[in-house]
C-alpha cells in the first residue's frame, strides 16, 4: 500500500510539472516532424518515416525518463520530501520503489501513446503493422526505464546532477557494448577481452534493446532472444533498486 | 486517557531537532553523530503509534491537500475517506475547500495546520512537533497554539520550541539540551519567569565569551 500511494503521488506531481508539459509538446512536435518524411522515398516506401519515428521515439522516451528521474530526485533532496514519509514505518526499499514506479509509469504511458500514434498512422498509410516494429518501441520503453533505474541507483550515493550525468554516460556506453565486444573479440588480447566481457555483463547493456534493423527490414526475432531482452531489464532494475535501497537505508534522514 | 506534554528546550544547535529525529529512528545505531553517544538511554519511539510534524512544510507543493492525505494514509497503510479528511481538516481549523488546491497555494499557517492534520491520520498516541510555532504571524500563532492546547487533552505531545511563554503554557515536563547533552529533566516550573531563568542557565558553549567581548566594545 505505501508503494502504491507513493507511485500515485509521484506520477501526479510529475504530470503537473511545467517541464513535463513542455516535453509533451516537444513529443508532438517530433511526431509532426517525422510526418515530413512521408514524401521521401529511399527505395522502400515509408522506410524513412519508420526510421525517423523509431529514432525520435527512442530519444523522447529516454529524455522523459531522464527528466522525470532528475525532477523526482531533485525534489527529494531540495524539498526534503523523504522526511515526512520516513516518520511512518516506510522502508527504504518501498520508498525507492514507489518513487521509481511513479516516474516509470509515466514513461510506460508515453510509450503506449507512441504505439497508439504509430498504429493509427500506419493504418492510415496502409503500412502493414509489423509486430517487431511495435516490439522495438516497447523495448525503448524498457531501455528508458532501465536508464531511469540506473539514475535512481546512482543517486543513492551521488548528488542528483552527478547521478543524471553518469546515468546518461552509462546509457551511451551501454549502447555501444555489443560493438565493443565484437571489436575486442577480433582484435585484442585475451586480457582485454575478459575485461570487456566483464563490462558487457556487469554494466547495464542497452545494446540488447536495439532491434531496429530487424524491425525495419521486417525480420523475425527468435523467441529465446525475445524472452531474454524482456526479462533482462526487469531483473536488472530489481537488483539496482535493491542495492540502492540498502545504500539509502544506511544514510541518516532529515539532515 | 492520561496524557502528558514534553517540551524540548535549548539554544540553537543544542540538539532538539536531532533528538526528535532520534525519536523517529532516523539515525542508525552506529551513526557517527556526536550527540547520539550522550543519548544511549533514549530509545526511538514506535512509529506505528506516532505522528510527526516537521519544522518546515516538507510537502510536495504540486499535490493538493486531499492528495497529501491520500499519500500519508497510504504510507500509514490505512484508508481515508472524504469524511475523514473533512473531519481532520475541521479539527485543525483548516477550510475544507482548501483541500482541492495545491499546497503551493497555502499560507504558512495553512501548511502548518495541514501537517498537523496529516500527523493525526490513524489517531496516533504520540505527536512529535518540531518548532510548530516558528515563523507564524500572531493570528497563525494563536490558532496553532489553541490547536495544540486542544490536542494536549488526548495525545502525548513532544514539542521542541524557542517560545518560552508557549512552552510554559503547554508543558507538563521540560527537557533542556545544551550542546547535545540533556542537562535538565523535570516538571514544569511554577511560572513562565522561572522557566525563562531555567532556559538561560544553559547557554551555548562559548556564549559567555561572546557576551564579554561584546561588552568590551
Amino acid at each position: 500500500m505505501p508503494v502504491i500511494a507513493l507511485t500515485r503521488a509521484t506520477a501526479l506531481s510529475l504530470l503537473r510539472n511545467g517541464f513535463s508539459r513542455f516535453l509533451f509538446i516537444l513529443a508532438c512536435f517530433f511526431m509532426a516532424g517525422a510526418l515530413l518524411m512521408l514524401s521521401f522515398d529511399i527505395g522502400v516506401r515509408y522506410r524513412l518515416l519508420e526510421n525517423t519515428l523509431l529514432a525520435s521515439q527512442c530519444f523522447l522516451l529516454h529524455l522523459f525518463a531522464w527528466s522525470f528521474g532528475f525532477d523526482v530526485l531533485k525534489k527529494n533532496t531540495a524539498e526534503k520530501l523523504y522526511v515526512l514519509p520516513f516518520s511512518t514505518s516506510l522502508s527504504a526499499r518501498s520508498w525507492l520503489l514507489g518513487r521509481f514506479s511513479g516516474a516509470a509509469i509515466l514513461v510506460v504511458g508515453m510509450g503506449l501513446l507512441f504505439l497508439l500514434v504509430d498504429t493509427v498512422l500506419f493504418a492510415a498509410l496502409k503500412i502493414d503493422i509489423f509486430s517487431v516494429l511495435m516490439l522495438q518501441v516497447l523495448l525503448y520503453v524498457a531501455s528508458a526505464c532501465l536508464s531511469l533505474a540506473v539514475i535512481f541507483f546512482l543517486s543513492c550515493f551521488l548528488d542528483v546532477l552527478s547521478a543524471l550525468i553518469y546515468g546518461v554516460v552509462l546509457w551511451i556506453i551501454g549502447h555501444g557494448l555489443d560493438e565493443l565486444l565484437l571489436l575486442t573479440d577480433q582484435q585484442f588480447e585475451p586480457a582485454v577481452q575478459i575485461l570487456v566481457q566483464c563490462f558487457y555483463y556487469l554494466l547495464p547493456n542497452f545494446s540488447f534493446f536495439d532491434i531496429s534493423s530487424q524491425a525495419l527490414n521486417r525480420l523475425p526475432i527468435e523467441t529465446e532472444k525475445l524472452v531474454f531482452i524482456l526479462t533482462y531489464p526487469l531483473i536488472y532494475i530489481v537488483v539496482l533498486l535493491d542495492i540502492g535501497a540498502a545504500i539509502f537505508s544506511r544514510k541518516p534522514i532529515g539532515q | 486517557m492520561d496524557t502528558s506534554t514534553l517540551i524540548l528546550l535549548g539554544h540553537n544547535g543544542a540538539g532538539k531537532s536531532t533528538l526528535i529525529r532520534h525519536f523517529l529512528g532516523y539515525y542508525r545505531r552506529e551513526s557517527d553523530h556526536p550527540f547520539l553517544k550522550t543519548w544511549r538511554d533514549i530509545q526511538p519511539l514506535d512509529k506505528q503509534k506516532l505522528g510527526f510534524v516537521p519544522e518546515l512544510p516538507w510537502l510536495d507543493a504540486q499535490l493538493t491537500g486531499r492528495e497529501q492525505f491520500q499519500l500519508m494514509a497510504g504510507l500509514k497503510s490505512c484508508r481515508i475517506s472524504r469524511d475523514d479528511m473533512a473531519h481532520l481538516t475541521q479539527r485543525v481549523g483548516l477550510d475544507t475547500g482548501a483541500l482541492d488546491h495545491p499546497v503551493s497555494h497555502y499560507s504558512k499557517g495553512m501548511k502548518q495546520r495541514l501537517l498537523i492534520a496529516l500527523a493525526l491520520i490513524n489517531e496516533p498516541m504520540v505527536l512529535l512537533l518540531d518548532e510548530p510555532l516558528s515563523g507564524l504571524d500572531p493570528f497563525g500563532h494563536e490558532q496553532i497554539m489553541s490547536l495544540l492546547l486542544a490536542l494536549k487533552a488526548d495525545k502525548h505531545l513532544i514539542i521542541s520550541t524557542h517560545q518560552l511563554d508557549d512552552a510554559w503554557k503547554l508543558a507538563d515536563q521540560i527537557w533542556v539540551l545544551q550542546n547535545g547533552v540533556l542537562v535538565f529533566q523535570g516538571p514544569r516550573p511554577d511560572s513562565a519567569d522561572a522557566l525563562s531563568q531555567l532556559y538561560f542557565r544553559y547557554p551555548p558553549h562559548g556564549a559567555d565569551s561572546v557576551h564579554r567581548n561584546a561588552s568590551l566594545c
